[in-house]
Order: structure tokens, then C-alpha cells, then sequence
């Protein structure tokens, strides 16, 4: 049993998920679900096609280069069971996993805040633009003072 | 010495299993007696084990080895690859291999000085056969099939071939392996060499339909329990022209 | 193919006897052909009926007697030597002639059925035809039953055939011959497990037979023969004869055996000149000549007479050797040098022939040319050195065979019994697969500790530059009350825009501003209400509720009495309720009818005909595909 990588979109795929496609070049594709699989029927292009992995992280959306990716890797030479081994492993896995969450986080963070200034000139040219909006309209204003106006004038001449 | 076995009726002995001079491999049948086979020769000596390569029974035509190491499929799953990996001693080396000819049992033929490999065969899969299994390989054909693993079988001391390789392809395969070659058959007449019999330095197991006259041929060549290849040409000759 | 068709005789289909014969064919017809006609069917019909019959017999006929034929062996066609024993014993003629007879029988009778055929298409009644089909059947048993000899000849040979013994002419054989009593059956009793009777009176074999033997890997044929006296071919009975057929096609190497003791009832001189008398048989065989019974008298006690005659075949080039069949005294001698002779000569055969190079390189050894100075020895691990010198008997292991019988089905193959860990005991730990979405085998690594120390060095060296520290902006007051009113403003528009949006939807039917006129009146009435300003003159809703607040209280009243329901026999019927007066429904009606008359004269769809107005409704065509179903689309 094994967890691998959707072709198209580079999410895990558990047992009992998906298709399997085997080209007659001996190429394998495995597709987590039919969005994916018809995609690439249709010949498109993980690299092209935006909410996939492939092309977050070509286009430097997300974390790509790291040495926490060495970890993990697809091994041919096996080694013999040793419960320490495993053990330590095992802990291992999870500790790289918390810094390779860390550094991701960072990584977007950083790539966020590279916009801040153009933000904060959003902001100004907004308001410049927009102000009157929060002002209320001429004619409701006229009205309401008017009917202020009545109101009061009626008051007065009950208290008369 | 030469057994003959079988495994659950079939006389392929090559295809379910993979004797070296350093372990065994078998397949799990249905019964233990095709293992039994081996343990009763091999036990005390080497490891005889049980397996499966990509959950198939066909381990002999999947996986290539020599006492120097063992080269398995990309089809092999990690939980079986453990498994050989946890059987097998130190000293021999395991590695799977990506390539497109995943059949490796028949498309290598290998002694632990010498490998015999597909014309087609990817150089990446050549590095690592020359690298793991410490061979000189050499790409070449028997008798114009490709497939070279399936019609050949030799260990150390000698070889045996497709029956209708000719005198010169003979010779020039001879100084290649720096092994004495045959031609002949297994099986009561089946082409297929390297499907029919595992062999190793001291031992050799074939298919029940073997003929007394193919298991004399199989010891003098393999140099089995003392015999030597001059049997070929000597008694034995009269026996194999006229049949 | 030829081989095989020579020497396999017993799948011949028995031949019955013409009784038999001819009561087969017609009761096959009575079963398989119908049974029932009257007169009284139509004339076609019956013609039919009796035509049938008529040809379904003579096809049964014809299909049995090609049958036979095809099955007996043709004599051009076998391998000659069953041609000649067959001549022998069944007389090449005869046989023949049998054959030949069923052949025209078979004729005689096709053409028989094609006159009656021919005949009854012209019936003209039910007896008429019935008498036809009589004729044409008893025409054709009477050729049957002419047949008996022939058939009861054949079917005898058919009997005999099927017991011959299966000689392969091919193959290596070794014929044993000599006058009768010497000890051929004997010998082939010792070397064989053939059980050929063996008695003291002569001609006790009188037919030929077969055992096998096994030298050198190749199965041999040896056949024994009955005893050739000596006399002229023309004197020779068919028991002899069979012997010599076997002599002359056979190519095997020939055992002459010679009784020395003289008890066969023949002298050392007559075998000698039965043996010259044959020795145009023996041209291309290799031959050896084996002295038996000589636990009776030894080759030296032999009179010196005799010793010269005998000198005289070795110097010829013939080999003498001696033997006892019921000693076994040099029994396996003389087999040996018989099969050494045989085989030396079919290889010199096969190797001049064509097919030289099928075999040749079967018995090529190819040494190797040493390229290279590189020693690569033959590896045989210490153990089994030391496995082969203890004895067998001691090492007797339980093998997993054995204790699987043992358990029976409660035998469980335990693979990590086989493991070879660094400690034992961690051979049955139950090992992970799959950790927090990974795959374990991806990760192990036996360096895993130091470059996890690595990394984590990294990260503390990281930490401490302070990549991972937030900075905090200290944003002016001015910026901060800026950045609230952007926002305010931002989120008023995105109301502005829903409320657009919403005006534009149109959610109740309208009435076209044509059809309502502001009035004087109407607009005098709502001096009092501030709905003035909110009023939209084009909605129907305002519309409705205007003209209800235009009319007087009392007219509401009014009409309010009218329409409240009183008892249930005044309640008016609700087709008629909505209407003020009967007029009015009437009207109503009519209109009902004129709107709907292109509908009923143009025989087009209407509102009550099941359509789907829309194919691809939006709602259910639009938004994104996440997790579900989007087949539909």
C-alpha cells in the first residue's frame, strides 16, 4: 500500500481513490479524481492550469526549493528493519513536516508583503475618489430638515 | 546434482524461482512442496525464501541476481522489496530499477562474472546491473531472439543454450561468457532454457518432463557432481545424434 | 503423416457381417427417417417421403463403406515392411480384392438410388411409390448381403491387424533370428520384459514380437522372430516368412544366435549354412553372430572341425560371441556390441545426410578463448563443502512440507520466519506503512538523525536572523483613519451595487405605464400621504392599492356584505365568485376561447403541453466544479 502524487494536480491519492493510466510506453498517470483525468484527456497542461501544485509552484507561488524536500524521496535501495531506525523515522517525519509547514507560511507571507505599499496608495486614491459616497444625498438631507423642522413646529404648538 | 521439480504441475522452474550461490528465491504456491525442494538440497547453506514481486508468482522472470546482488522491477511494491531486503545477508545488494523492459529474468542472463543483456535494454539499467551485480555486460542475442534471459542459463562454470544456435554463435558466446557453452533443450525438447532450470555452482533444478538424456547433457555442462563437458562429445554423442 | 499411419492399425471401424450390415442400415432408416404417411397427402409430399428414405439409405451405406475403406490400411501407402507382412499374412490379392469389391458394392448401390430417386418422382400413388422404396432398398441389401465374404475376409484381417505388435520401422531395433529352438525368445525374455513363450518343441513363436530395453539413454526395439529353417524361399511357410519380411525391411542390426550344444536338433554346419543361405539379407545391417547355450558345452570343447567353420565367419569379419540365457553368462556383452554397431552406423547415416546441421550443433562443446587475464573461479560457498562430507542419513531435516502435512490446514506460512535482522527478536514487529499522509519507505534513511541535526540547526540559525519575526507596522493615525474610510467606502458601494442589482430584477408583473393615468382625482386623494414621493406611477402593486383606497367606505362595505358567504346553499360556486355578474363570465369565457383558438386550430403546443422551456438551466450549469458530481454536464 501506498500513497502517491495525482499527476495533474499533485495531491496524495489514498487507496481506493482514482485512476490508473498506463501508456503504451510504459508511462504510468495516476489521477485522484475524474476533474483531473479528464484535463489531461484533454491535453492541458498542469503547468498552465492555475489551482494546480505544478503551477504554483513553477510560477513561485509557493515554497519549491527547500532542503526539507530531500527528506522525502522515492528510495530503490531498501535497508534492513531496525526498530530504532523506524523509531527515529518516525518522529523524524513529523518534525520535517512542522518546518516544512513553517517555511511555507513564510515563504507566502513574504511574497504577501511586497504589496503593502501599493495598498496603502489604494487606500489614499480611494477616498480621494470616493469621499462623497459616505456624504448623504442633497435632496434626502433637504427633506429630512424640513420634516425637523415640522416636527419641532408641531411640538411648540402643542405645548402652546 | 540435478533435481527435477515442479511447480503446481508446471515444468517452468525458471519462471517461479531464482537460485544464486548466495540465496534462493521461490514462489509461494500453494503448498510447500516446490520449496521443500529446495530446503532439502539448499537449507543448511543458503537462505531459501519465499516471495512475490508485484504481488505475481513469476518471480523468475522478474527479477535478475548473482551472488554479488539482486535487481527487482519498478513493479515491485516497497512492503516486498523490505521483505528480500530483511531475508537476504548484508553482503547482498538489493535495488529496483525504472525501466521499460520490466521483465529483468528475461531480458538478463547473468553468472557473477559475466551478464548477457537485450539490445534494448536502457544504459542507465546497464550502469546499475554493471554496479550492483559486479558484471561486465554485453549486449547480445542467441539465435537471433532478443530475449535473452529465457533461452540461455549459466553459472560459473559453464552454459547451456537454445538448441538451434549454430556452431559459430556458439563459439563466439563461449569467449565471450569465458564459459564452454552448449546447445540443448529442457523439458523433453522445450527451446526455453532459462525458464526450464535454476542453477547455480554445485546444484541445478529442472522440470519433471526433463529426459535422462537432457539432465546427463545439463550435469556434464554445468560440471554438476563432478561431471565434465567431454561427456557431450564423448558417450554422450551417440545418444544425442540419434534421437 | 506417413510414420504414424504405419504402425497404428488399431482404430480400424469394425466390419460387420453382411447380416449385420444390411439390418444396421435399415433399422437406422426406420429411426431417423419419419414414419408416418396416409394417401390421402398430397402426391409431393409422399414422393418426398419415400425419396428420403431412399437416399438416407443409400448415404448410410455409403458413408459406412468409404469408412472402411479410408480405415484399412492402402499397402502402396504403408512403410514396406507392413506391406510385405501383410502379404504374408493376409494374401496381398485377397485383400485387394475385398477392398476392391466393397468399393464397387458402394457404387452398385449410389447408382441404384439415383434410378429409384429418378423413379419416384414420377409416382403417382402412395403404392406405387411405396413399391419403389421396397425395390430400391431390397436392390440395395441383396448387394449388401452379396458382399458376406468379403466382409467377414476383412473383418478377420481387422482382428489380426489390430493385435500385431507396434514395430516402428524407424527406429533403433534389433532383430533376433536363428533356426527355431536356439534361444531367441529366451534372450529377448532376459533383455526385455517381453513374455514370449519359451518351450522345448520348435515353431512355439509363430508370429513376430516386440519388447523394449533401455541403453544409453535411447529405448531400443528388439523383435523376436520365428525359426528360419533352411530351404529354398519358395519351400517357406507364412510363419517364415514373416521372419524374413521382418529381415529384409527392417533396417536393425541383426543377432544371429547359434545353438553349440546341438540341442536345438540342428548341427553346428547346417546353422552355418542356414546363416550363408541368409547372408544377402544381411548386406547393409551391422551383424554378429552370439553362441549360445554354453553352459551346455564351451566354446573350447567344440570339435576342432567345428572350431575351423567358425574361424572362417571371423575371418570374414564377424564378430562370435558367447552366451547363456539361463546363465546371464555374457548376456550384456552381446547387447552392447549389438547397440554400439547399430548406433555407430545410423549416426554415419545421419551425419552424411542433409540434416547434418540440426544435430551437429548438439554435440558441440564451445571452449572459451581467455580474453583477459581476469580469474573468475567457481564459487561454492564452505558450507556445502562441508554439508557434502557429512554423511546423509545423519542430516535428516524436517522439511516445511512436513510439518504442513503435519498441521493440516492449520499451517500458516510464516514469511518473516525467514528474516536475518541484526536482533532476532524484531522479526515480528508489526511495521507501519503509511505516517501523517507519508510514506514511511520514502523517508528511511540510515543518516535520517544527522540530517534532521542538520536541519534543525538550520532552522535555529534561521530563527535567530529573524526571518520568522511579524513585522509590525506602526501605521500613522492619519494612514489608520484613511484606511477606515476606504474600507467604508468600499463596502458601501458593494451595498450601492446589490441594491442596483436588485431594482433592475423584476420579480412581479408590470403594468405598462400607458394603462395607468395620473388623475386629477387620484393625485387630490393622496394630499394627506407622504407616499407621494416614493410613488412609482408604473407598478401595478400601487396600482391595485390606489384604486382600492379611491373608492368610498361605503362601497367597500358594500361589496365586503356581498361577498361574505351566509349559508352553505347561498355560497356561491367559485367559477362564478370571481365574477361581478353572469355577463361578465360569460365574457370571460369567450375570451377564454379566443385566446386559445390558434392554439386548438394550429394544432400547437400550449402552456399544458409537457415542454422543457429551457434545455441547460443557468443554476445548474454554472459555478465551479469542486467535489461532486458534474456529470450531467
Amino acid at each position: 500500500m501506498r500513497l502517491v502524487k495525482c499527476y495533474f494536480c499533485s495531491s496524495t491519492i489514498y487507496p481506493g481513490h482514482g485512476i490508473q493510466f498506463v501508456r503504451n510506453d510504459n508511462k504510468v498517470f495516476k489521477f485522484c479524481r475524474a476533474k483531473c483525468h479528464k484535463a489531461f484527456k484533454k491535453h492541458r497542461n498542469p503547468r498552465k492550469v492555475r489551482w494546480t501544485k505544478a503551477f504554483r509552484k513553477s510560477a513561485g507561488k509557493e515554497l519549491a526549493i527547500d532542503s526539507t524536500f530531500e527528506f522525502e524521496r522515492n528510495r530503490n535501495i531498501p535497508v534492513k528493519y531496525n526498530r530504532e531506525l523506524w523509531n527515529k523515522s518516525l518522529e523524524a517525519i513529523k518534525r520535517v513536516q512542522e518546518i516544512k509547514m513553517k517555511r511555507q507560511h513564510q515563504y507566502v507571507k513574504n511574497r504577501l508583503k511586497a504589496n503593502t505599499a501599493a495598498l496603502k496608495e489604494a487606500d489614499y486614491e480611494e477616498v480621494k475618489q470616493n469621499i462623497h459616497i459616505l456624504e448623504e444625498p442633497k435632496v434626502k438631507k433637504e427633506a429630512k430638515i424640513k420634516r425637523a423642522t415640522q416636527v419641532i413646529q408641531e411640538i411648540d404648538m402643542d405645548t402652546d | 546434482m540435478a533435481t527435477r521439480a515442479h511447480f503446481e504441475k508446471s515444468c517452468e522452474i525458471g519462471v517461479f524461482s531464482k537460485l544464486t550461490n548466495t540465496y534462493c528465491l521461490t514462489a509461494i504456491g500453494a503448498s510447500e512442496n516446490f520449496y521443500s525442494v529446495f530446503e532439502s538440497e539448499l537449507a543448511e547453506t543458503i537462505p531459501v525464501i519465499h516471495t512475490s514481486l508485484a504481488g505475481c508468482r513469476i518471480i523468475g522472470t522478474l527479477c535478475v541476481g548473482n551472488r554479488h546482488g539482486l535487481i527487482v522491477p519498478s513493479s515491485a511494491t516497497d512492503q516486498e522489496l523490505q521483505h528480500i531486503r530483511n531475508c537476504l545477508p548484508d553482503a547482498v545488494k538489493v535495488q529496483r530499477v525504472e525501466e521499460r523492459l520490466s521483465a529483468l529474468g528475461n531480458v538478463v542472463a547473468c553468472n557473477d562474472y559475466v551478464a548477457l543483456v537485450h539490445p534494448d535494454l536502457d544504459v542507465e539499467t546497464e550502469e546499475i546491473i554493471a554496479d550492483t551485480l559486479r558484471v561486465e555486460v554485453f549486449r547480445q542475442t542467441i539465435a537471433g531472439n532478443v530475449i535473452v534471459g529465457n533461452y540461455c542459463a549459466f553459472n560459473n562454470a559453464g552454459g547451456l543454450v537454445h538448441p538451434r544456435t549454430n556452431t559459430n554463435d556458439l563459439d563466439e558466446l563461449s569467449s565471450l561468457l569465458q564459459v564452454p557453452l552448449a546447445a540443448g533443450t529442457v523439458n523433453r525438447g522445450s527451446d526455453a532454457i532459462g525458464a526450464g532450470l535454476v542453477v547455480n555452482d554445485w546444484c541445478a533444478f529442472c522440470g519433471m518432463d526433463t529426459t535422462s538424456t537432457e539432465l546427463s547433457v545439463i550435469e556434464s555442462i554445468f560440471k554438476i557432481s563432478g561431471a565434465q563437458p567431454s561427456a557431450i562429445t564423448g558417450h554422450l554423442r551417440d545418444t544425442l545424434v540419434d534421437t | 503423416m506417413a510414420a504414424t499411419t504405419c504402425y497404428n492399425f488399431k482404430k480400424t471401424t469394425v466390419v460387420p457381417s453382411a447380416k449385420d450390415f444390411v439390418d444396421i442400415i435399415l433399422s437406422k432408416t426406420q429411426r431417423k427417417t419419419p414414419t408416418v404417411v396416409h394417401k390421402h397427402y398430397q402426391i409431393g409430399r409422399i414422393r418426398q417421403f419415400y425419396m428420403r428414405k431412399v437416399k438416407f439409405t443409400q448415404q448410410n451405406c455409403h458413408d459406412r463403406l468409404s469408412q472402411i475403406l479410408n480405415d484399412f490400411p492402402k499397402l502402396d501407402e504403408v512403410h514396406p515392411f507392413y506391406a510385405d507382412l501383410m502379404n504374408i499374412l493376409y494374401d496381398k490379392n485377397h485383400y485387394k480384392l475385398a477392398l476392391g469389391q466393397l468399393n464397387t458394392a458402394m457404387h452398385l448401390i449410389d447408382n441404384v438410388a439415383k434410378d429409384y430417386v429418378r423413379l419416384l418422382k414420377y409416382g403417382d400413388s402412395l403404392y406405387r411409390c411405396k413399391q419403389l422404396k421396397k425395390a430400391a432398398l431390397g436392390r440395395m441389401c441383396t448387394i449388401l448381403k452379396r458382399q458376406n465374404q468379403s466382409l467377414q475376409y476383412l473383418e478377420q484381417v481387422r482382428q489380426h491387424l489390430a493385435r500385431l505388435p507396434t514395430i516402428d520401422p524407424n527406429t533403433r531395433t534389433i532383430l533376433i533370428c536363428g533356426f527355431p529352438n536356439v534361444g531367441k525368445s529366451s534372450f529377448i525374455n532376459k533383455i526385455t520384459r517381453a513374455d514370449v513363450e519359451v518351450q522345448p518343441y520348435a515353431f512355439t513363436t509363430k508370429s513376430l514380437f516386440v519388447g523394449h530395453m533401455d541403453y544409453k539413454y535411447l529405448r531400443w526395439q528388439v523383435v523376436d522372430t520365428p525359426g528360419i529353417l533352411d530351404h529354398s524361399l519358395e519351400q517357406r511357410n507364412a510363419i517364415e516368412m514373416q521372419a524374413i519380411a521382418a529381415l529384409a525391411h527392417l533396417r536393425a542390426a541383426v543377432l544371429y544366435i547359434m545353438d553349440i550344444s546341438g540341442q536345438c536338433g540342428h548341427s553346428i554346419e547346417e546353422q552355418i549354412g542356414l546363416f550363408r543361405s541368409l547372408q544377402p539379407l544381411f548386406s547393409k545391417k551391422p551383424i554378429l553372430i552370439a553362441l549360445n547355450k554354453i553352459d551346455i558345452i564351451g566354446v573350447t570343447d567344440l570339435s576342432d572341425d567345428v572350431k575351423t567353420q567358425l574361424q572362417s565367419l571371423t575371418t570374414e569379419g564377424i564378430d562370435l560371441l558367447p552366451m547363456s540365457t539361463v546363465t546371464e553368462e555374457g548376456l550384456f556383452d552381446v547387447k552392447k556390441e549389438a547397440c554400439e554397431r547399430l548406433l555407430a552406423q545410423r549416426i554415419e547415416v545421419k551425419l552424411k545426410s542433409r540434416r547434418v546441421n540440426d544435430i551437429i550443433n548438439r554435440v558441440h562443446v564451445a571452449t572459451p578463448v581467455q580474453r583477459d587475464d581476469k580469474d573468475r573461479p567457481v564459487f561454492i560457498p564452505d558450507s556445502v563443502k562441508e554439508k557434502k562430507a557429512i554423511d546423509d542419513s545423519i542430516s535428516k531435516k524436517k522439511l516445511m512440507r512436513d510439518y504442513e502435512e503435519e498441521l493440516g490446514d492449520d499451517y500458516i506460512l510464516d514469511l518473516k520466519r525467514e528474516y536475518d535482522l541484526k536482533n532476532e527478536d524484531e522479526k515480528y514487529d508489526i511495521v507501519p506503512e503509511i505516517y501523517e499522509g507519508k510514506n514511511i519507505a520514502d523517508f528511511i534513511d540510515p543518516e535520517i538523525m544527522e540530517k534532521l541535526e542538520s536541519l534543525e540547526r538550520e532552522e535555529e540559525l534561521r530563527e535567530a536572523a529573524g526571518i520568522y519575526d511579524d513585522e509590525i507596522d506602526e501605521d500613522d493615525d492619519e494612514y489608520t483613519e484613511i484606511k477606515k474610510k476606504a474600507d467604508l467606502i468600499r463596502s458601501k458601494k458593494k451595498l450601492l451595487a446589490l441594491k442596483n442589482r436588485e431594482k433592475k430584477s423584476r420579480n412581479k408583473p408590470t403594468m405598462p405605464r400607458r394603462k395607468i393615468q395620473a388623475t386629477r382625482s387620484r393625485l387630490d386623494k393622496f394630499q394627506n400621504m407622504d407616499e407621494m414621493e416614493s410613488m412609482d406611477t408604473s407598478t401595478e402593486a400601487n396600482a391595485v392599492s390606489r384604486k382600492r383606497q379611491s373608492l368610498s367606505k361605503e362601497i367597500m362595505q358594500r361589496k365586503r356584505k356581498a361577498s361574505r358567504s351566509v349559508t352553505r346553499s347561498q355560497s356561491r360556486p367559485r367559477d362564478e365568485s370571481a365574477f361581478a355578474n353572469p355577463s361578465q363570465k360569460a365574457r370571460a369565457r369567450i375570451l377564454t376561447k379566443k385566446s386559445q383558438k390558434k392554439i386548438r386550430f394550429g394544432a400547437l403546443k400550449g402552456e399544458s403541453d409537457r415542454a422543457i422551456p429551457d434545455l441547460k438551466p443557468k443554476h445548474l450549469y454554472s459555478g465551479k466544479r469542486k467535489q461532486g458530481k458534474t456529470s450531467r454536464r
